[in-house]
């Protein structure tokens, strides 16, 4: 695969910014992220951009284990 | 199973939780009333190593993490292991965030998530009986219901809001489900190449909607 396409790292980041990938090319990708500033960049795009769907939600109080 | 199609209410009673634990965290702090700025000195006094620096850390952000954690695992004890994983990876690699990238919270949830992720498919990879198989793809739309009930006008979900409803599903339930391509294939009972289409040109007008 050409890591150096731009639709492609564009894709790529965002599947991995939602969850999609499978856990055998989520490592691998996180590896390439190790080394490739514009794909962390284009990742942290992507998860700004979901993150929203989080601040819905009511924060919990977190369980005994914590702290 | 794993209960990824529970849906932890956007309420919740504490009153028959221990005493004990009310030290826990300031749960009633909204993610976005948490200081960005203190969150990213706290992380970066963390990576220096400041014990002390990561309690108060830990104080701010958990309770918000736990949410998230609890809105992607569904039950509370998986989420407290969940939890607690991305607070050990949140110690590990506060050096590597990257503070012109991403706002605190968002790699915090970011990698409260993939805890949560690698948690799903673990138990998900076990063998599942005909229930679980079909409790696991119950189709969820409790993120969605959530955005409806508590509409704040944000622009994640304006933005939501212009996508068509099968785009949207599809990246509300891998977002909290961490679903595979092929787990989305099942759950939504559409082709692959459907799929990976609504989810592409959902993110894509999200993003477009987003930025502009």
């Amino acid at each position: 695969m050409n890591y150096l396409q731009p639709e492609l790292r564009r894709a790529l980041a965002a599947d991995y910014a939602i969850g999609l990938m499978p856990s055998t090319a989520r490592r691998r990708f996180e590896g390439l992220l190790l080394d490739d500033p514009g794909l962390r960049a284009e990742v942290a795009k992507w998860q700004e951009s979901l993150v929203g769907l989080t601040s819905s939600l009511a924060p919990k109080r977190c369980p005994s284990a914590c702290g | 199973m794993n209960g990824t199609a529970a849906q932890p209410g956007l309420t919740s009673q504490y009153s028959d939780e221990p005493r004990a634990r009310r030290r826990c965290c300031v749960w009633s702090v909204l993610i976005s009333s948490v200081d960005a700025d203190e969150l990213r000195h706290l992380l970066a006094q963390c990576a220096l190593g400041d014990r002390r620096a990561f309690e108060t850390l830990y104080r701010k952000a958990s309770a918000q993490l736990f949410a998230v954690a609890l809105r992607c695992m569904g039950h509370r004890d998986h989420a407290e292991d969940v939890l607690q994983e991305a607070f050990v990876r949140i110690w590990n690699s506060a050096s590597q965030y990257d503070a012109g990238l991403s706002a605190p919270m968002t790699w915090m949830v970011s990698i409260t998530r993939n805890k949560a992720i690698d948690q799903l498919r673990k138990h998900r990879d076990e063998p599942l009986s005909d229930e679980q198989a079909m409790a696991l793809f119950d189709p969820t739309p409790s993120a969605h219901e959530q955005l409806e009930t508590h509409r704040d006008a944000t622009a994640l979900q304006r933005c939501l809001d212009t996508l068509e409803g099968m785009q949207r599903q599809s990246i509300v339930t891998a977002y909290f489900q961490g679903a595979s391509h092929s787990e989305l294939v099942t759950q939504l009972a559409a082709p692959l190449g459907t799929v990976k289409s609504w989810i592409r040109r959902g993110m894509e007008r999200l993003r477009r909607c987003l930025e502009s």
